[in-house]
């Protein structure tokens, strides 16, 4: 065997070994066994991509298991180590700081679970036959639910347990029928499919399919529910890894398999995209908790990453394979850095919950000051996420932006309207996020505490320190120096890269983005102008405020620092408000409470209507089960009959 | 094969739609499965496997499960003639109609003699039409019988007949169905007091 | 050729932070003789920036080091936003480049920085004014992107110089696509810089404030770098607005000619704004900017129906 496939199948026998470990009680040494595993496999996995020759077997016709690393699983695999290993540590640092929780089951259980979740992922991109795809992906759809409802017994949660099963499954049908029509057809072994019809379906199924899992708007509703719900390590994985492993489906179905595809298709994702981003970012402005508006930001992010994937794959279409390949980087560089931030910002709020309580945005404040490090490590992958230089997420977007921006200089009209409109969406998207994740650093790190808990709240120990840290330096890194990761990116697309190998990205026709020199250059600056503003400094006085008293009732909230927004969009959000006095005495209003919410549209407008609907059906079909043997008898003579007349009419043969 | 054993076959299964006592049309279904091992015994000499195959499928089908079946019967007395039950002719039309429709509706299956071709279709068709026209709950094992019967001719009749393997597959499959069944009936009987399935409608939720 | 490219990246450099507080100074300076008042003198900017330099600075608690690095954070990436814009279509090879959108996104790290600080206090009228300019800024982004699209047109480039050079071209001009982008470009001029009717520089009413809102915590030299973030972010925009969208000559003495005389100019289109302009219901605002993306995209359409250069 080579070095990376030695590496990988011994990766997995130590995470296999971790899980046998932590059923038998050996809690913290199994998470320890999990994440060396995690990291062999990923090193397995960035070997095979940055050159090494590729693992195991090829796709092939067969339905026997075979398994295989290629470069594009070796990306994936790279990325759940990446993401896997901070968060098994993380796991393992919270254990050591909740003395009791060691022993308890559920906490075996979870360690126990996390391991086969992560070798569930680790299987699904290695597969190489539709089969073992297929029971993978069954398997990483059930393994979080069962994951959530170890920690979570109340019926909220099984309810959205159940949301996201139902959701997932439904949406999982694509999937199958894409894999199934394309393994039928020998596509998965290079055979190229036959007939516009059949390589539309492939494209419809794939797409709804992957997306639902990825959650995409409008098949999202299921990822602000359950990811909220799990424990941070797991909402990290999930966030951060597993709605990716959903789009490396997509990437293989409409790259390889059924590619290339017409045009309709690329469009088709720039749409989804573009509801994606908005929808995501604006819904997660609304929240109020802190794990579900990272829940929407996620959908966000999947947005974003569609956009890139669309236009690639529009580039392709008309005729323009560079601009191709650089939009594939462009997404798969977003896949990569929303993964390490996204992980970080989860693991960071598991951090805050464990000292705060409760993730209510408007019963936190100054953690920074109470702890530094997980703060500041927190802080720096908001700002990645938000898109601002020099961090990983500005490097994607801008990418991505560009590649929006040249189809829309590339293509004929109807090509060229749609990207332009993608392009400013995408732009505003941008401006949201700062916006979203400006209140979240404020409400979270910044001001003063809003409970006696968050005052209270100290640093959390050093095993839960460093995976944020760690992660931290790593949105550092990528955004100081991409470049010496986007040209092998660009050559994962069958178009073979042009783009050399810099700190930077330079790409054609744009005025270039040099991150490491625009780093520096910013970081230079900003100290020296620091050091040279401080001209002494008055005593400490209470904020200014225009004279005003700072009392904790007039601190500004979650609430009333989107506020301009949500009355900007009343007839889009549609918002409800409600106002009630509580407490009146003769006459004069004491106490007033007021409530303000901004419901999930989707949810009441979409979902609700068509569950409603399926009920109705269901319950009209019900009939038909009257619970005699004869009345089942009487439908399988019928059913035998209407097909043996089928067959003598010749309908089928 | 004879035409006697194709009328005889025949004529029990459309017995068992008519006839209005459980034991008289256990009888019938037990002389079916006896005539048709007779005849697979006869096709077998020589063949030592498949005479033994043979003839643990005639003892099963044509002896024991009959027996098993009777004994149910004669522990549970039905309380006088069921009232939910059709009239026999109107079950015989039905039964008829059912069969005949589905003969014509087959596509040829290949096998020797288009006589036997039709009747093991039909005896398939009027196992389910028993099970579907008759309500004490004996029936509906008796047409399962009935069913595997057809089954049975046609793999006697087919050129090669069937592997080994399938005919005891079969048998053993027989076998526990009726069992099943049998005590499900016995069971019936003890709740409700009689075997009319028709009563069984009123326990989904 | 090379020497054109010394005196563009010098004038992008000492002009940018010398000259940029003239801008707004300049401003005032005409928008108070169309008012019939004497106004201050065009100077007075500068004279601010000295007397804030000799002041110390205030300690608000809470705070924390957020706030004590936003206002240098500020200016650095103001800085390097300088050295992006071209003077004259021409730009030494500074090693940042000179992207439209990396341009785009320090501005965004300017505001994130800014309004982070705002929260870094919790004063509520810098809260305020954050929350107003973050909402104006989404639907601003997405106009800005719209005319970058529309001026990269004929170039197929997102570089700033590609996009100046592409001004000499006389083709150019007769497109209706560039004068719609110009129209969104000022839209977005108008939303970035704080001028009416978007936001009065002038108020000193704190409820109303958008951009100076941030800024009521600072003292001492950590405002006048804010001020001068301020003023250099109108040099970036007028300076882009000229770069881009007028006529250009091609030798690079009569652009810069041209430069001289359009900064003065847009000062005066500026008071002009202010003078006969009263300031928009803030919730006016983003549907003003909503109207630049229809026109823009019009642009857009007219362009293919045109058939392009």
């Amino acid at each position: 065997m080579s070095p990376p496939a030695t590496l990988c199948a011994a990766g997995a026998v130590l995470v296999a070994c971790g899980l046998v470990g932590s059923l038998a009680g050996r809690t913290r040494w199994a998470l320890l066994l999990e994440a060396l595993g995690m990291a062999m496999i990923g090193a397995a996995g960035a070997a095979v991509l940055f050159g090494a020759a590729a693992v195991g077997a090829q796709f092939g016709r067969g339905f026997s298991p075979a398994f295989g690393i290629d470069r594009l699983s070796g990306f994936f695999l790279f990325i759940l180590g990446v993401v896997a290993v901070p968060a098994l540590g993380w796991a393992r640092g919270a254990l050591a700081d909740t003395p009791g929780a060691r022993m308890t089951a559920g906490a075996r259980m979870t360690a126990a679970l996390t391991g086969a979740f992560c070798l569930s992922l680790v299987g699904l991109v290695m597969a190489r036959d539709v089969t073992t795809f297929l029971g993978f992906w069954e398997l990483m759809t059930l393994l979080p639910a069962a994951l959530i409802l170890i920690g979570r017994h109340d019926e909220p949660a099984r309810r959205d347990v159940f949301a996201y099963l139902a959701i997932t499954h439904l949406g999982g049908v694509g999937v199958w029928v894409s894999m199934l029509v394309l393994a039928d057809h020998g596509a998965l072994a290079g055979v190229p499919l036959h007939g516009d019809g059949l390589r539309g379906l492939v494209a419809i199924a794939a797409i709804i399919g992957f997306c639902t899992k990825a959650g995409a708007v409008p098949l999202h509703s299921w990822l602000p529910r359950a990811h909220p719900l799990a424990p941070a390590q797991i909402s990290g994985l999930m966030s951060g890894v597993m709605i990716k492993v959903a789009l490396y489906g997509l990437i293989r179905v409409l790259f390889e398999w059924d590619g290339p595809t017409p045009l309709w298709v690329g469009l088709t994702l720039l749409g989804l995209g573009v509801l994606s981003a908005l929808g995501g970012v604006l819904y997660a402005l609304f929240q109020n908790e802190l794990k579900r508006l990272l829940a929407f930001s996620s959908i966000e992010n999947v947005g974003i990453i569609l956009l890139g994937l669309g236009a690639s794959l529009v580039f392709a279409a008309i005729g323009r394979p560079q601009w191709s390949a650089i939009a594939f980087a462009a997404a798969l560089l977003h896949v990569l850095n929303h993964a390490i931030f996204k992980a970080l910002l989860f693991l960071g709020a598991g951090s805050f919950a464990a000292q705060v309580g409760g993730l209510g945005l408007d019963g936190l404040g100054g953690l920074l000051r109470r702890m530094p490090w997980t703060g500041a490590a927190f802080m720096v992958g908001a700002a990645a996420i938000a898109g601002v230089p020099p961090l990983n997420g500005f490097i994607s977007e801008w990418m991505i932006l560009q590649s929006l921006l040249h189809l829309s200089l590339f293509g004929r009209f109807g090509v060229s309207l749609v990207a332009a409109a993608s392009a400013a969406a995408l732009g505003a998207t941008a401006a949201l996020a700062v916006f979203c994740f400006v209140k979240v650093i404020g409400l979270v790190l910044l001001g003063p505490p809003r409970t006696t808990r968050a005052d209270a709240a100290r640093e959390a120990g050093v095993g839960m320190r460093w995976p944020l840290v760690l992660l931290a330096s790593l949105c550092l890194l990528l955004g100081i120096i991409p470049g010496v990761l986007v040209p092998t990116l660009e050559r994962l697309h069958h178009h073979t890269g042009l783009l050399s190998v810099h700190a930077g990205v330079d790409l054609p026709g744009t005025g270039g983005l040099p991150a490491l020199p625009l780093a520096l250059a910013l970081t230079l600056l900003t100290v020296t102008l620091w050091r040279s503003s401080r001209n002494g400094r008055a005593e400490p006085t209470p904020a200014w405020t225009c004279g005003q008293a700072t009392v904790p009732a007039l601190a500004w909230t979650s609430a009333g620092f989107t506020k301009p927004l949500r009355i900007l969009l009343e007839n889009v959000l549609r918002p409800t408000r409600d106002l009630t006095i509580v407490h009146s005495e003769s006459g004069v209003i004491q106490e007033l409470r007021y409530e303000a919410d901004v419901p999930h549209l989707f949810d009441s407008l979409i979902y609700e209507p068509v569950t409603t609907a399926a009920l109705r059906m269901a319950g009209r079909i019900r009939r038909l089960q009257s619970g005699s043997l004869r009345t089942y008898l009487v439908y399988l003579l019928g059913l035998l009959m209407v097909l043996l007349a089928l067959v003598q009419l010749g309908v089928l043969t | 094969m004879s035409h006697a054993v194709i009328w005889i076959v025949g004529l029990s299964a459309l017995g068992v739609v008519v006839v209005r006592r459980r034991s008289v049309a256990i009888a019938l279904v037990g002389l079916q499965s006896l005539v048709l091992g007779a005849q697979a015994i006869s096709q077998a000499a020589g063949a030592s496997t498949v005479l033994l195959v043979a003839g643990i499928v005639l003892v099963a089908k044509a002896i024991a499960l009959p027996a098993l079946l009777a004994a149910v019967v004669s522990r549970t007395r039905e309380p006088g003639r069921m009232a939910s039950e059709r009239h026999p002719l109107a079950r015989l039309t039905v039964a008829l109609a059912v069969a005949l429709a589905v003969v014509a509706l087959m596509p040829d299956i290949g096998l020797a003699q288009v006589a036997v071709e039709h009747t093991a279709v039909g005896l398939v068709a009027l196992g389910i039409a028993i099970a579907v026209v008759r309500r004490p709950a004996v029936f509906q094992a008796l047409g399962f019988l009935v069913v595997e019967n057809g089954i049975y001719l046609a793999a006697l009749a087919a050129p090669k007949g069937f592997p080994v393997f399938i005919e005891l597959g079969l048998v053993f499959d027989l076998v526990v169905v009726v069992s099943v069944a049998g005590a499900f009936s016995a069971k019936i009987h003890e709740e409700f007091g009689t075997g009319d399935t028709s009563l069984l409608g009123d326990l989904r939720d | 050729m090379t020497a054109d490219r010394a005196a563009a990246g010098v004038i992008q450099v000492l002009g940018g932070i010398l000259l940029a507080p003239m801008i707004p100074g300049l401003t005032q300076q005409i928008k108070a003789r169309l008012q019939g008042r004497p106004g201050p003198s065009p100077l007075q900017p500068y004279r601010e920036l000295r007397r804030l330099w000799h002041k110390s600075g205030v300690s608000p608690r809470p705070r924390t080091v957020v706030y004590e690095l936003a206002p240098s954070l500020v200016t650095a990436s103001l800085l390097v936003a300088l050295v992006l814009v071209p003077i004259g279509a021409r730009s030494p090879d500074w090693p940042v480049g000179h992207d439209a959108l990396v341009l785009v996104g320090l501005l965004a790290l300017s505001r994130f920085a800014i309004t982070l600080a705002a929260w870094d206090t919790g004063g509520g009228f810098g809260l305020m004014g954050a929350s107003r300019d973050l909402t104006f800024t989404v639907p601003a982004e997405g106009v800005m992107l719209l005319a970058v699209v529309l001026v990269a047109m004929p170039v197929h480039s997102t570089s700033l110089v590609a996009l100046s050079l592409a001004a000499t071209r006389s083709g150019v001009w007769g497109q209706p696509a560039h004068w719609a982008a110009l129209l969104g470009f000022l839209l977005v001029l108008l939303a970035e810089t704080g001028r009416q009717p978007i936001d009065n520089p002038d108020t000193h009413l704190e409820l109303t404030m958008v951009h100076e809102g941030p800024l009521l915590e600072y003292a001492g030299r950590e405002l006048a770098f804010l001020q001068w973030a301020s003023a250099a972010r109108h040099w970036i925009m007028v300076a882009l607005a000229t770069e881009l969208f007028l006529p250009q000559p091609g030798p690079f003495l009569a652009r810069l000619g041209l430069l001289t005389v359009a900064l003065p100019l847009w000062c005066v289109l500026l008071a002009l704004t202010e003078t006969t302009q009263a300031k928009m219901r803030i919730l006016q605002v983003p549907l003003l900017l909503g109207g630049g993306a229809v026109v823009c995209l019009l642009g857009l359409a007219s362009w293919f129906a045109g058939g392009g250069v």
